[in-house]
């Protein structure tokens, strides 16, 4: 395992009498990490302890191998953030912006300025760069969030929420952008959601937060595989016919909404499903392997919670 | 089809150390206030005054060289005004100090208390921009996800404000000493007036930078830019209107601390005492014409009456005061002439033990003053700094 770049060791919040945080203690590699949890799970606050932008009530927290009580300032020079919240400087051009965000980061100017067009080119922002910020749409504020979380090219970056907001296209761009910095440029990311699938989509581990505590930490891969033996099958017509079939083996199946006909099958891979359309000529369009498994990871972790 | 065209490149270069993103935060604050057009005319304004300052300094300058062009074509339309140059000329060989120092420092005072009202009206513009703004907008959260510590912030911010006060009031006061010095007749100048200069340093350095707490205080008060304005409004003009409730004449002398509540009272005896300029005033006494008269003194008399009105106003308050009972006391003029040679002698000795009674009375009265002063300022500007302390202490 690499040296994790997140470490925190019984870190908790109070606010008041709740405990936002409760002893939360994990080690993570670098990749591209899933933060989920409920509305109010604590996911913004472990975020937010982590960036000191909350002090700790206990415990402590390292990133990228420093302690974050200690040297804060020098953390966050190499730790890009996109809060949840629209947060602007009024009154300021979306380049201007950036290349001010660039240079609290320690660029200078003239790299700052550059460094700042390029990220908002990266982002897919054309000449709305050139209007006041206050004035951007919800989709243009996402882009100019994550611009000005990159533009100082961090080691590791954290984006809270990036997809609220958008439309299924920018939704999708936001998402390929994101994926392309952990894939293609090794720049650890942090994606705190609730929205499962696009979690499910780009990330390659998982910490489930509820109640203020960590309830999953596991790659994805290794979630998916506890919830074997479920598939769903696309199948033309037949659907009922499919279903009675697969019964008929002891399996439990159902026809969803969506016509595909789910089945719990129990086995370790497709295997023995194949064998069973083979041997009754079912030729299925397409069979999908272990789907919402992460959202039945997610229910799972929750049910076990409470 | 996506719209990224930009590939994503690593940035290899080497980070500017803190100051130079504390300079950053200031800068951006400043730039942004600037481009408010109130703010920008004020400055503008400020500058223009910087200029008559420097008029009427050359003007003076040119008074005391009698081989000036001014003195020239002065002597050609009025040929008594040369002797009188030629005097000011003598006396300025005589005693620079005095005959330079002093006028350009009691001008200073002048100056430094005239351009003290744009400051305040430009930071009425500026202070619901300082912090509340960022607070409002949830700016505050992109600084402290940014390499800047909330101090580093605050400094920044600080930073702005002394720089935007360095533009309406500390920038045109030295730039005009400088510019006058420049064009004054001899290098000497620069040496001979000093004085003004570290008196303008002490009186505006010493303002600005209590201001600049106060300021950071107001605007950390809240997130409603209306609300900060009122109070900085209610800060200011109460404390005005309630500099009258305690002035001397006020009836109810057990309001006098009331004075003190004024942050413009307050620094406004942190300038007579840097200035003093009713001290310089009497020196200036020293020098009288040949027909009588004392140019140079009666010539700066009224900058020197609009600065330190309040000490004219103690001292004609306590004179009245102590000469009461005496005029009240039956006077014994004598009648044989050796009587009355006695009781004019002893009339004298009594009005000079009346001005020494004065003179401490004014004095007890200035040092209670300024200590009362003292202490107001260092209370508004540690209020400030707690308010500060207490907003930024959890975010």
């Amino acid at each position: 395992m690499s040296q994790p770049v997140i470490e925190s060791e019984a870190i908790t919040k109070l606010y008041g009498t709740q405990r936002a945080l409760d002893q939360v203690s994990v080690r993570v590699p670098p990749g591209a990490i899933g933060l989920l949890g409920p509305n109010g799970a604590g996911k913004t606050t472990f975020i937010k302890c982590l960036l000191q932008l909350q002090p700790l009530d206990g415990g402590r927290a390292a990133l990228l191998g420093r302690d974050v009580t200690r040297e804060g300032r020098e953390i966050r020079k190499r730790v890009g953030y996109a809060p949840e919240q629209d947060c602007h400087i009024p009154g300021m051009l979306g380049c201007e912006y950036v290349t001010y965000c660039a240079q609290l980061n320690g660029l200078p100017y003239y790299d700052a300025r550059q460094r700042a067009h390029e990220m908002l080119d990266f982002v897919g922002m054309g000449q709305e760069r050139y209007r006041a910020v206050d004035t951007y749409s919800t989709g243009m504020k996402q882009r100019i969030k994550l611009a000005q979380a990159i533009v100082h090219d961090p080691e590791i970056v954290f984006l809270d929420e990036p997809t609220n907001g958008l439309d299924p296209a920018g939704r999708e761009q936001i998402l390929e952008l994101v994926q392309s910095l952990w894939v293609r440029h090794g720049m650890t990311v942090v994606l705190s959601s609730h929205l499962l699938h696009d979690v499910d989509r780009i990330c390659d581990q998982i910490l489930i937060i509820a109640r203020g505590r960590l309830l999953v930490h596991d790659t994805l891969q290794n979630l998916k595989s506890r919830r074997v033996g479920v598939a769903e099958v696309v199948v033309m017509s037949g659907q009922a016919a499919l279903k009675e079939l697969l019964e008929t083996q002891g399996m439990r199946a159902e026809v969803l909404s969506n016509g595909h006909v789910r089945v719990e099958h129990g086995g370790a891979d497709l295997t023995p499903l194949l064998g069973l359309f083979r041997r009754h000529q079912v030729r299925p369009l397409e069979i999908i392997p272990s789907p919402n498994a992460l959202e039945e990871v997610f229910l799972q972790a929750l049910s076990e919670a409470v | 089809m996506t719209l990224i065209e930009q590939p994503y490149r690593h940035w290899l270069g080497e980070h500017q150390g803190i100051w130079a993103r504390r300079r950053v935060i200031a800068q951006t604050t400043l730039e942004a206030w600037l481009a408010a057009p109130w703010i920008k005319r004020t400055v503008f304004g400020c500058w223009t005054a910087c200029l008559g300052m420097v008029a009427l300094l050359f003007i003076l300058s040119q008074f005391v060289d009698s081989k000036s062009a001014l003195a020239e074509w002065l002597g050609q339309e009025n040929p008594s005004t040369l002797l009188l140059i030629g005097m000011l000329e003598g006396w300025l060989k005589q005693d620079p100090e005095l005959v330079a120092g002093v006028p350009w420092a009691l001008l200073f005072g002048f100056y430094s208390f005239a351009l003290f009202w744009p400051t305040l009206l430009v930071l009425t513009m500026a202070i619901p921009r300082v912090i509340s703004r960022d607070l409002a907008t949830r700016a505050i959260v992109i600084y402290q996800a940014k390499a800047v510590s909330k101090w580093d912030y605050l400094m920044g911010k600080a930073g702005a404000l002394l720089g935007l006060m360095a533009l309406t009031w500390l920038g045109p006061l030295v730039v005009a000493w400088f510019a006058s010095n420049l064009m004054a007749p001899t290098w000497t100048f620069f040496w001979h007036t000093r004085g003004a200069l570290g008196s303008l340093l002490v009186f505006v350095g010493f303002s600005i930078v209590f201001l600049t707490i106060l300021a950071l205080g107001l605007s950390s008060v809240s997130a409603k830019e209306k609300a900060v304005t009122t109070t900085w409004l209610c800060v200011w003009l109460l404390g005005w209107g309630l500099e009258g409730l305690g002035s001397v004449d006020s009836h109810n002398e057990g309001a006098g601390w009331l004075r003190h509540l004024s942050f413009r009272y307050n620094l406004s005896q942190v300038q007579r005492r840097a200035f003093d300029p009713t001290e310089k005033l009497q020196r200036l006494r020293e020098f009288k014409s040949p027909d009588g008269t004392r140019p140079l003194s009666e010539g700066l008399m009224p900058f020197t009456r609009i600065q330190d009105l309040e000490g004219y106003e103690i001292e004609r308050h306590v004179r009245r005061r102590l000469r009461s009972p005496r005029e009240a006391m039956p006077h014994d003029h004598g009648d044989e002439p050796g009587e009355a040679a006695a009781a004019q002698q002893r009339r004298e000795r009594e009005e000079q033990a009346l001005q020494n009674q004065v003179r401490a009375e004014v004095s007890r009265l200035r040092a209670s003053r300024w200590n009362g002063a003292l202490t107001g300022l260092v209370m508004m500007a540690g209020v400030s700094a707690l308010i500060v302390w207490v907003r930024f202490r959890k975010s």
